[in-house]
């Protein structure tokens, strides 16, 4: 080419003696003076050096010359600024060169065997620096405009070794499939398959984007790459399976991204369009696929694969995703891994396990009295395992018979702590909203457990469900009235005594049956938070039963040590109890069973004598003087 | 193209500046410059003539600035494709690396000096080469050639930047030190290597602890390096220096326990009692208690502070106990905390404002606080020894205990005043307390009298009924209860049943127990009508009240006083209630005294009162307050009525 001027290195640095001071004439008659000036030359040319050091730096690289072939358009006219231009072309080669081999290593020796000579070119309409590199021609080309920052602007041979490179293994894998392709080479088709470049995504589907540009994202979707890679990765898994456990290991970490980056994306994005694919569809091959592999791969997964799981696979709009694998199963085992653990209700940091444990079971932590804290984020009952695990009646119905079937008050309590932040969703009917917490509570068996549990969890935390519950179960659970009756309680806790009275007084009334010892006693089973309610409902019991006979038992249970502070609760109540007691004109038989209990207790642990002192005092016969308020008109009688 | 030296390596241009250069500068006559050059075939001119001028001022004392500190010349080996392009620029940067080795190493000797001895007397050459593919430097030193090498861009700020050399050495002495102390313990260095091995325990070089499981944390090497560094300690005996800095280097680290206690409370659970954490926890509790007695306030307090760590809130409710069990397990914590406040009561009972102050120190156990005038001078604690005792039924026994045998009513007073600070339930814990130091009066009394000022209008029935226990079994505390009952209802609301006290405690108040409650001070004066129904009609209240009567128009803490009066309106309360008793006696005893109150205090409004203390002037009683207001819900169609004083209100409110 004419335009062409090949400037050899060796020879343009041969030739780069320094001269002295150089004059160039402008047309304005201005001289301007390029220094240094003799003085200041040094007496070798460093430049040279450089050039010298940085050529055979490349070539070593190589292992072989890479020419430099530069168009006089685009090199400097000031000799020094040339020589700048090459030294800084040779840094740039070896650079790129170094990266390559470093990113690439399977790929650096094909490229730098076909790279003998870069040819710098000017072009006049280019806007940005580009390269190719044509391996067959053993040459990198790079256009550049007038005055260019560089020769060999950074970066853009990197990106020609790249672009060539995926040439080349789309020539030599775009044809084959895992089956065809022969066993020593299926690592490097798995690395065609899946191979990504910052900004290019997967390098394998860029053949296809052209195709898919401008088409609705549905469509786009529809007609993605991806399903089909994924079929054939599946299929390399399987082909790897005791034959290549590093491509086994590879091809399964990439399946399991597949349930973060390509089917929750679908999923959850595509549900709609999803209905409308038959079975021979790209998606439903893939899907197929995976749900096939996935099915057998969750079993084996480890902590870190099962956490990727659970936080990829609930949050989905689509009904049916991954077809033969038992979601709900799988979110059951990492319960039953929480609870063969024993339990925790607290994490250990950055421990996979914990993190696993939070996003199914979401454990809560609880105190002696019963209440519930969490230091962490949970997002099991909004997006997550128990979300997934109560969307509708029937997935309801199956937790509470894992409930019922595990008998384990801890993993109910746990459970549904959890639920009660699931927000109230529609019911499956359409007609009104339902809350999951109150559909599983009532697929439990009342008799057992977890149905206790799930009361207590409803009834700590005081809202307008209580009240409504409470009812509910009165009226159809006519055997758990107690548990009923505690929920009531609690929804009345914080009446005044005016209030609270005239409330419990009409009960009978208002739910058509009386509070009997059976009913009292099935409340006390939820501990001391029922019992306190005792005094509180006491006009709402029934006549005919004595009040100490059903809470005399429990004292024990409820008071272990009188004397210490944490006991002062239940002294409380009682103090309430005897002032109720001393209130009613049917009170002293009953005054007198809690008088012989408190004898027998303070005679039997002397240490408790102060803290019963008073109630023995009062429950005694004539103690109850002690309790009534003297009006104005009783003293000034007394006066 | 000139022909070059044979055995020439091609392409590079070294020169090196040997130590000489100095000298040549220092005495021309006897210049040694050498030049040792391997010459490229792309080198002109020739290179006869040196590149730089060797006499320069700059390069010449520079140069023998770096040979007086290295205590002998170094050789700057520079690759000739790395130099600047100009003269003037190549000996600024040939004068700039030797400054900024020179500098390196006299910084190394002062701050770094064993790294300085180490490594100065190695540092005969430094190498500068280019790497075209570099973009940033390469730095090692090889110390079997005894060079720096520098391997990097040509495009650079400076031939040997700023702290590469003390880098470099730097990393050779760590590796050397390692290499002599990775195997050695304190017993097994001589006493002369001690101060460097104390260097390589605490040094930056030392293996890094991994605490991400049990067995990491039982055999972590921060353990292991603080077992050794106590060793030293205990060996120092004749090297004060060295003891100075083990303390110093010891009294920090109380941190990585309490890191591990809070951050890995799971992992210390479940560490074997016999494991490198549990020898070095052990080893360290007891040099910091021993160090706590020689330490000054603020360090006391920071090992107080870590003596007491707290848990995590999530550990705290899991476990329900504010500080890790687990943690010092051989450190006594509430004996600790006790022996300070011995140290406190043997120096007086320092407060915050008594003549000698409180240290803080003493403060963060002790909470000590204090009465100025009208108000109260708080501590500045958070409570922690007195919460750590009371979260178990262990730790309140032990503290009622202390507080028996100490029979010290300031001790008591603090304890009794922190307590409902330190727990859930104040009220709770605090009876369960004053029983248990119900056998000791002079530290009931002041444990009462710390409880009963804050437990104004308190309506908990647990303290009614416990008053009556008290009244009835402890006979000498009468007073002391009445003021706790008179506090309780300081707003005459009806918390305790006057006209029923002589069925809830037994009988009317007595002339003595009313002394003992008007001695209790003029709040509890100032309160008297309010106990008034409660009060025996045998005998005088003049006589008991009338002595007592200056103290209490003169006390500023009476502003406080009931219904937020004054002693004007108790003084007008206690003359209504005379009057209503139609005590004629009393009444013309209190005229007196009023009467003589303002001869004595002119200016005083009294005089009005003493007019008013006349039985022919006594007003009819006031009538009772109707009873509180309570929002009724009714059913029927009126949803909401209120009620008063038992009748409705007239057009009831919707």
């Amino acid at each position: 080419m004419t335009s062409w001027r090949s400037l050899a290195i060796l020879a343009c640095v041969a030739a780069s003696a320094c001269g002295g001071t150089q004059h160039v004439a402008v047309e304005n008659d201005v001289a301007i003076t390029i220094t240094p000036a003799d003085g200041d030359q040094l007496p070798f040319d460093p430049r040279a050096a450089r050039l010298q050091s940085a050529t055979a730096q490349v070539t070593a690289l190589a292992g072989h010359p890479i020419a430099l072939q530069i168009d006089a358009a685009v090199a400097s006219s000031l000799r020094a600024d040339f020589e700048r231009q090459l030294v800084a072309a040779m840094e740039e080669i070896a650079r790129s060169l170094t990266v390559w081999k470093k990113e690439e290593p399977s790929a650096f020796p094909r490229t730098v065997a076909a790279l003998r000579r870069v040819e710098c070119r000017y072009r006049a309409t280019v806007k940005e620096p580009s390269a190719t590199f044509d391996s067959e021609a053993f040459v990198l080309r790079i256009d550049l405009g007038a005055h260019p920052a560089a020769l060999v602007p950074r970066g853009v041979m990197f990106e020609a070794f790249a672009d060539e490179d995926d040439r080349y293994r789309d020539r030599e894998y775009g044809a084959k499939t895992p089956d065809s392709v022969h066993s020593s080479e299926r690592r490097a088709y798995f690395d065609y398959l899946v191979r990504t470049r910052p900004g290019y995504g997967a390098l394998s589907e860029r053949k296809f984007r052209d195709a898919l540009r401008g088409l609705p994202s549905e469509e786009a979707f529809a007609r993605s790459p991806r399903a089909d890679v994924i079929v054939r990765v599946v299929r390399l898994n399987e082909l790897a399976k005791g034959n290549d456990p590093e491509l086994e290991a590879k091809s399964r970490a990439w399946l399991f991204d597949q349930l973060q980056y390509y089917f929750h994306e679908a999923y959850r994005r595509y549900a709609k369009a999803l209905a409308g694919f038959d079975a021979k569809s790209p998606f439903r091959l893939a899907e197929s696929a995976y749900a096939r592999w996935l099915a057998g791969a969750l079993p084996t997964a480890s902590t870190k694969e099962r956490l990727l799981a659970v936080r990829k696979m609930y949050d989905l709009e689509a009904d049916r995703a991954y077809p033969g694998v038992d979601r709900f199963a799988f979110g059951l085992g990492i319960v039953d891994a929480w609870r063969r653990a024993g339990r925790p209700q607290t994490a250990t940091a950055d421990d996979p396990e914990s993190r696993l444990f939070d996003e199914v079971v979401c454990p809560s932590v609880f105190d002696a009295s019963g209440r519930s804290s969490r230091a962490r984020s949970c997002s099991s009952a909004s997006i997550g395992f128990l979300s997934f695990a109560t969307k509708d009646a029937e997935s309801c119905t199956r937790l509470a018979r894992v409930l019922d079937e595990r008998e384990d008050a801890d993993l109910a309590k746990q459970l549904f702590t959890t639920l009660r932040a699931r927000p109230v969703r529609t019911r499956d009917d359409g007609i009104g909203t339902v809350h999951p917490f109150l559909e599983v509570l009532h697929g439990l068996d009342p008799k057992r457990r977890s149905f206790r549990e799930g009361i207590d969890v409803l009834a700590r935390d005081r809202d307008r469900s209580l009240d409504t519950e409470g009812a509910y179960l009165w009226k159809a659970y006519p055997d758990e009235r107690g548990r009923a009756l505690f929920l009531l309680g609690q929804s009345k806790r914080d009446f005044g005594e005016y209030n609270g009275d005239n409330y419990w007084r009409e009960f009978e009334q208002r739910f058509g049956a009386p509070i009997d010892a059976k009913i009292l006693g099935q409340m006390l089973e939820h501990g001391r938070i029922a019992f306190e309610l005792v005094p509180k409902l006491w006009l709402g019991l029934t006549r005919g039963f004595s009040r100490m006979d059903v809470l005399v038992p429990r004292l024990d249970a409820l008071l272990p040590d009188a004397a210490s502070p944490e006991a002062m609760p239940v002294l409380r109540t009682l103090s309430a109890i005897v002032t109720r007691l001393c209130a009613d004109r049917n009170g002293a038989a009953d005054l007198a069973k809690l008088h012989a209990y408190l004898v027998q207790r303070t005679a039997a642990r002397p240490s408790e004598a102060q803290a019963l002192a008073i109630l023995k005092r009062d429950a005694a016969p004539g103690g109850c003087k002690a309790r009534t308020k003297k009006t104005t008109d009783d003293a000034e009688g007394n006066d | 193209m000139k022909s070059r030296p044979k055995g020439a390596r091609a392409g590079l241009l070294t020169i090196a500046i040997a130590i000489a250069l100095a000298l040549a500068a220092c005495s021309p006559a006897s210049t040694q410059v050498s030049v040792a050059t391997r010459v490229a075939i792309t080198i002109t001119p020739q290179v006869d003539t040196l590149p730089f001028d060797p006499r320069s001022a700059r390069i010449t004392a520079a140069t023998a600035e770096l040979a007086e500190i290295a205590g002998h010349y170094v050789a700057l080996d520079v690759d000739a494709a790395i130099v600047p392009e100009f003269r003037s620029s190549f000996e600024e940067a040939l004068g700039q690396a030797f400054e900024n080795m020179a500098r390196d190493l006299a910084d190394l000797r002062k701050r770094a000096p064993r790294v300085f001895a180490y490594g100065a007397p190695l540092l005969e050459h430094v190498r500068v080469r280019y790497d075209a593919a570099k973009t940033r430097d390469e730095i090692t030193f090889d110390v079997a050639s005894r060079t720096l090498s520098i391997l990097g861009p040509a495009k650079r700020d400076a031939l040997v930047p700023e702290h590469t050399l003390a880098r470099a050495l730097g990393d050779a002495y760590r590796t050397h030190a390692e290499r002599r102390f990775r195997e050695a313990t304190p017993d097994s260095i001589p006493a002369n290597e001690r101060r460097a091995y104390f260097e390589y325990l605490t040094g930056s070089g030392y293996a890094k602890s991994s605490e991400k499981d049990v067995a990491g944390l039982a055999s972590s090497p921060r353990a292991t390096q603080i077992l050794a560094v106590l060793r030293l300690y205990e060996l120092a005996d004749f090297d004060r220096a060295l003891a100075s800095d083990a303390t110093k280097w010891l009294s920090s680290e109380f941190s990585w326990f309490v890191q591990q206690y809070v951050h890995n409370g799971a992992l210390v659970r479940q560490l074997p009692a016999d494991c490198i954490f549990r020898r070095a926890e052990s080893a360290y509790a007891r040099w910091m208690l021993a160090a706590y007695r020689t330490a000054d306030d603020d360090k006391q307090l920071a090992i107080e502070r870590a003596i007491f760590v707290r848990s995590f809130s999530q550990e705290r409710v899991e476990q329900g106990k504010s500080y890790p069990p687990f943690a010092w397990p051989t450190i006594d914590r509430f004996a600790f905390g006790l022996s300070i406040v011995d140290a406190w009561r043997s120096e007086g009972h320092p407060t915050a404002i008594s003549a000698r102050r409180v240290s803080r120190a003493q403060d963060f156990i002790v909470c000590p606080e204090a009465t100025q005038g009208d108000s109260r001078i708080g501590s500045r604690c958070d409570h922690d020894w007195y919460r750590f005792a009371l979260e178990t039924a262990e730790g309140r026994t032990r503290l009622a205990a202390a507080l028996v045998e100490r029979n010290d009513p300031k001790f008591a007073e603090a304890a009794f005043t922190a307590l409902p600070r330190a727990v859930d339930k104040p009220v709770d814990t605090t009876i369960a307390m004053l029983r248990a130091v119900e056998k000791s009066p002079v530290v009931w009394r002041a444990a009462m009298r710390a409880f009963l000022e804050r437990a104004d209008n308190e309506q908990d029935t647990a303290i009614l009924e416990e008053a009556q226990r008290l009244w009835l079994e402890r006979a000498e505390y009468r007073g002391v209860l009445l003021y706790l009952l008179a506090r309780i209802d300081r707003y005459d609301n009806g918390n305790v049943d006057w006209r029923g006290f002589e069925d809830a405690f037994g009988g009317k108040v007595s002339r003595a127990e009313l002394e003992a409650f008007v001695a209790e001070g003029p709040i509890a004066l100032a309160l008297l009508p309010t106990v008034w129904p409660a009060l025996a009609k045998d005998y005088s209240r003049a006589e008991i009240i009338v002595p007592k009567l200056d103290a209490m128009l003169e006390d500023p803490s009476v502003r406080r006083a009931p219904k937020g009066g004054s002693a004007y309106t108790a003084l007008s309360n206690i003359i209504g209630r005379l009057c209503v008793e139609k005590n004629v006696a009393d009444l013309a005893a209190l005229r007196t005294y009023l009467r003589d109150r303002v001869q004595r205090h002119p200016g005083e409004a009294y005089a009005r009162l003493a007019d008013e203390a006349t039985s022919d002037r006594c007003k009819p009683p006031p009538p009772s307050p109707p009873p509180r207001n309570e929002v009724r819900l009714v059913s029927g169609k009126e949803r909401l009525r209120i009620f008063q004083d038992g009748k409705r209100k007239a057009g009831g409110q919707r």
